[in-house]
């Protein structure tokens, strides 16, 4: 049993580290080079790299208070937004970008886009798509974070005379700060790698709405093979450098 | 001192009915019974963690019923003590008292008195099971509570190092008259703790009195089976 587990679990390391070193067959340094320093490239990354950064800190805005209240309080429609918190991962990424696309064709969605601002195209479209990409998964995680934290700790601290928001600061948030820190990262990093919501929302404008991924896919259309390569190297790098760190902090030891 | 008028609550299928307690000022108010019987929940109550469904709390006549947690100003030891791990021990003694922005003046007194002098600096962790009781009852002994609530706290330890704390509890509650209310199964613990005791059995009061009617005079055949 044993054995046999092990080399299942092998497999997945085949798989995945075989594709990814195939990526090496293509890759040279003048192309690498050339392809890290081309504007549009370079365009493409800090547009990521700035666009999962602000729909992040946008995400864990209403993924903090709503994984606390999901992890202490019963109420109803619990259960709802439970369930609703996976929506983003069950409909394909396509599907949620024209989802978004047919909201703003709705009187509501027309509304926002004439007085608020259009999120169609635009930088705001690939915040708009990665933040509902993310959304549900950052409150996940921020909910398994307050999860953990023993709740009578918190009980104690307020009959010792501390109001809520005392209690959350100094025993809650101190307790959940590695599950919250791990939460932030796995969200930013999944908010690098969208794609599908973006391109739908967003397009595929070069030195506009074109991201990380997204140049990918244009670069692969072009039969581009070398920056291609490049690209999702350097993809690679941000996107699984910062799953290991989150891995790292959420194996380090908590407190007994 | 505290009165506890006509409780009810009902959590689930267990039901707290009609719970009549009266607890005078500097007594030590044991609240005894078996397992499962609510006597955590009755101590839940009163400190405010749980909605009661009917019924009043109060407290030096004043009603304290809906009144928030925090403001109520009680003191309080947790069955599993809840030290906060991220905190070394001083600063969980100090925690109290930060939180309700009061004066450290009993501070070098009860680190004296539960003698933790000597770890103040160490974390929860590296704590010895005596040394971690040590630590609650000062954390709960310095905000100079108005109302201390103990809920089973002496457990997991063994007889020596009990009767060190219930001596340490006694002297507390003696130099402070400090009221306290402890839930404990342990009948040597109420015996000797305690200079009243309510027992409670299935959710109800089965007999308050002074410690010496409850062990002499059972009013009832549950009770006296019980003792």
């Amino acid at each position: 049993m044993k054995r046999v587990s092990i080399l299942f679990a092998l497999f997945i390391l085949l798989l995945y580290g075989g594709l990814i070193v195939s990526i090496f067959y293509f890759l040279d340094a003048s192309s690498l080079n050339s392809a890290l320093s081309s504007k549009r490239v370079l365009f493409a990354v800090k547009t990521s790299l700035i666009a999962a950064t602000i729909s992040t800190i946008f995400a864990l805005f209403i993924a903090l208070p709503a994984g606390y209240g999901l992890s202490r309080y019963n109420f109803r429609g619990k259960e709802l937004i439970n369930t609703l918190l996976e929506f983003p991962m069950v409909v394909s990424p396509a599907a949620l970008g024209a989802i978004i696309l047919i909201f703003f064709n709705n009187p509501v969605g027309e509304w926002l886009s004439s007085n608020v601002y259009n999120f169609i195209f635009s930088f705001g479209g690939i915040i708009l798509a990665q933040f509902v990409t993310i959304l549900g998964v950052a409150t996940r995680f921020a909910k398994s974070a307050f999860d953990e934290v023993d709740k009578s700790l918190e009980d104690t601290a307020r009959v010792l005379g501390g109001n809520s928001f005392y209690v959350f600061v100094t025993v809650v948030l101190p307790l959940a700060k590695r599950g919250l820190i791990g939460a932030m990262i796995l969200s930013w990093a999944k908010a690098l790698g969208e794609f599908g919501a973006t391109l739908t929302v967003a397009g595929t404008m070069p030195f506009k709405t074109e991201t990380l991924p997204i140049s990918i896919y244009m670069h692969l259309e072009m039969a581009d093979i070398k920056t291609t390569v490049s690209l999702i190297l350097t993809l690679l790098i941000f996107g699984l450098g910062s799953l290991f760190f989150a891995r790292w902090l959420l194996s380090r030891r908590a407190y007994d | 001192m505290i009165k506890i008028e006509n409780l009810c609550l009902k959590q689930g299928d267990f039901e707290l009915k009609n719970i009549d307690i009266d607890i005078k000022e500097g007594a030590i108010h044991a609240i005894l019974g078996p397992s499962g019987a609510g006597k955590s929940t009755i101590l839940n109550a009163i400190l405010g963690l749980k909605k009661i469904d009917s019924g009043k709390i109060f407290f030096n006549s004043q009603d304290i019923t809906n009144l928030a947690v925090e403001r109520r100003g009680f003191g309080y030891v947790p069955q599993k003590l809840a030290l906060f791990p991220h905190m070394s021990v001083k600063d969980n003694i100090l925690y109290g008292i930060k939180a309700s922005k009061k004066e450290e003046s009993l501070f070098t007194q009860i680190v004296k008195s539960t003698n933790v002098s000597s770890f103040l600096n160490r974390y929860p962790n590296s704590l010895s099971g005596g040394e971690k009781q040590r630590v609650a009852l000062a954390r709960a002994f310095v905000i100079k509570p108005k109302l201390l609530l103990l809920d089973e706290p002496f457990n997991a330890l063994d007889t020596k190092l009990k009767k060190e704390l219930w001596q340490l509890l006694k002297e507390h509650s003696r130099a402070y008259n400090s009221t306290v209310i402890i839930v404990t199964h342990d009948l040597n613990e109420a015996y000797y703790l305690a200079d009243s005791i309510s027992v409670i059995i299935d959710g109800k009061v089965a007999q308050n009195g002074a410690k010496e009617n409850i062990f002499n005079a059972p009013a009832t055949l549950a009770v006296a089976k019980y003792i």
